[in-house]
């Protein structure tokens, strides 16, 4: 609320009126269907690890690997065929949440740059979005591991 | 069966918080996953990530925030080996298959495929 | 004389390694695998009784060879979210219970598949002590992954 008084009457005044403008988006909808369709990814992710554990030699605990691994290869696979994005403006969340998003934004921005050169272009731009991901969360988990090696005793 | 439950109800529900992030948080796409990732990772410092996994599977280890919950667990395993030096050499050990994977099957995406509209 | 002396007593060895080698292979098609001990498995249903007594624990199958235990719990629900709790609580019931064992625990579902299979031999017996060695070896790496 600091950030709207540091505005003049008229830039007040003009963010009123925008406000007015603005496409409003149904988030009840939006809400349920990110809901049901990341609840579908992940039940399908269910089927797929207790694939890998009845008909494989994997445990619950080591099945995880070749699950995500599938996961993204799927996600790769739409991606390219240019399914994934009309799913993913449906779903909204649904699609970008579970690690098939993340998938998705790498494949998707590998494709798209892919005329800019396979090192500039393909190499220089698959992490545009991932990129944020990984940096937060490697910092992330350096603080966090540091804080509890250091007060904490591991 | 009550494992599939689970898992829709879970991973549906860290669905909805991004969905949230995204409509009433007004963050973009990056700074939603970005914020689930580090949200893992808290939550499994706290010890709380994997008993959410060992309840809903899939539903806890699919979404993005595994992620977070993945690299904080590598850094730890190595951390209780090594010391100081495995929070660096453990973080991606976990998470090595996912990334690499992902890295892998876009680039051959980008091979295989041409861009569409 | 002599000859037909030493010809006779050839014959008769000759004739009990035939039927020497005839009960083995008996023994190999698995009729009756007398050979091959009953090892009890009275520790593995000491440990099952103690661990379905932890209230949050359903259902519980364990093996055995002598004093190591090898089980597997089934947990439902939102009890689900303590499993780590779970496990360690059922650890010390069956040390408790089964005097002087070394017991690991297990909730994962590929070791429920590993020990109900081999329940179901162990009550059959089709099995040797070398192979339930391995098997449990097998088992007890997959517990550790």
């Amino acid at each position: 609320m600091d950030k709207e008084s540091k505005l003049t009457p008229s830039q007040q005044g003009y963010k009123k009126l925008a406000g007015k403008h603005e496409i409003k988006r149904p988030v009840l909808k939006n809400c349920v269907k990110a809901f049901i369709i990341g609840g579908l990814v992940c039940t399908f992710g269910q089927m797929i690890q207790n694939g890998y554990v009845a008909y494989f030699d994997f445990t619950e605990k080591t099945a995880g690997d070749p699950t995500v691994a599938t996961l993204v290869f799927i996600a790769s696979l739409l991606t390219g065929l240019g399914i994934y994005d009309r799913f993913g403006q449906f779903a909204g969340a649904g699609s970008a949440v579970p690690v098939t998003g993340f998938a998705n934004a790498m494949a998707s921005a590998a494709i798209e740059h892919r005329t800019e050169g396979y090192v500039l272009g393909v190499g220089g731009n698959m992490f545009k979005l991932a990129g944020s991901v990984i940096v937060y969360g490697v910092f992330a988990a350096f603080v966090i591991v540091l804080v509890k090696y250091l007060f904490f005793g591991l | 069966m009550m494992i599939f439950v689970n898992a829709f109800v879970v991973g549906g529900i860290i669905c909805l918080i991004g969905q949230l992030l995204l409509d009433v948080g007004k963050l973009t796409p990056a700074h939603t996953l970005s914020t689930l990732v580090v949200a893992g990772a808290v939550l499994d410092g706290l010890d709380l990530y994997e008993p959410l996994i060992d309840f809903a599977g899939a539903g806890a280890s699919v979404p993005i925030t595994s992620f977070g919950n993945a690299l904080v667990h590598g850094a730890v395993t190595e951390a209780q080996q090594s010391g100081l030096i495995g929070i660096l050499t453990g973080i991606f050990q976990v998470t090595s298959a996912g990334v690499s994977a992902a890295i892998i099957f876009s680039f051959l995406a980008a091979l295989i495929f041409r861009p569409k509209g | 004389m002599r000859m037909m002396a030493s010809i006779l007593s050839f014959l008769i060895i000759l004739s009990t390694t035939a039927c020497q080698t005839n009960e083995d292979s008996e023994n190999i098609q698995g009729q009756s695998v007398s050979k091959h001990t009953i090892i009890s498995q009275m520790n593995a249903e000491t440990a099952e009784k103690a661990a379905e007594r932890v209230e949050r624990v359903d259902k519980a199958q364990a093996v055995s060879l002598e004093k190591d235990i090898y089980i597997h719990l089934n947990v439902e629900g939102f009890d689900r979210f303590f499993l780590k709790e779970i496990r360690s609580q059922t650890k010390k019931e069956v040390e408790d219970a089964v005097k002087g064992s070394k017991v690991q625990v297990s909730t994962d579902k590929k070791i429920e598949m590993e020990i109900t299979e081999l329940k179901e031999r162990l009550k059959d017996h089709q099995i040797t002590k070398k192979k339930l060695e391995e098997e449990i070896k097998k088992i007890e790496e997959d517990m550790k992954a």
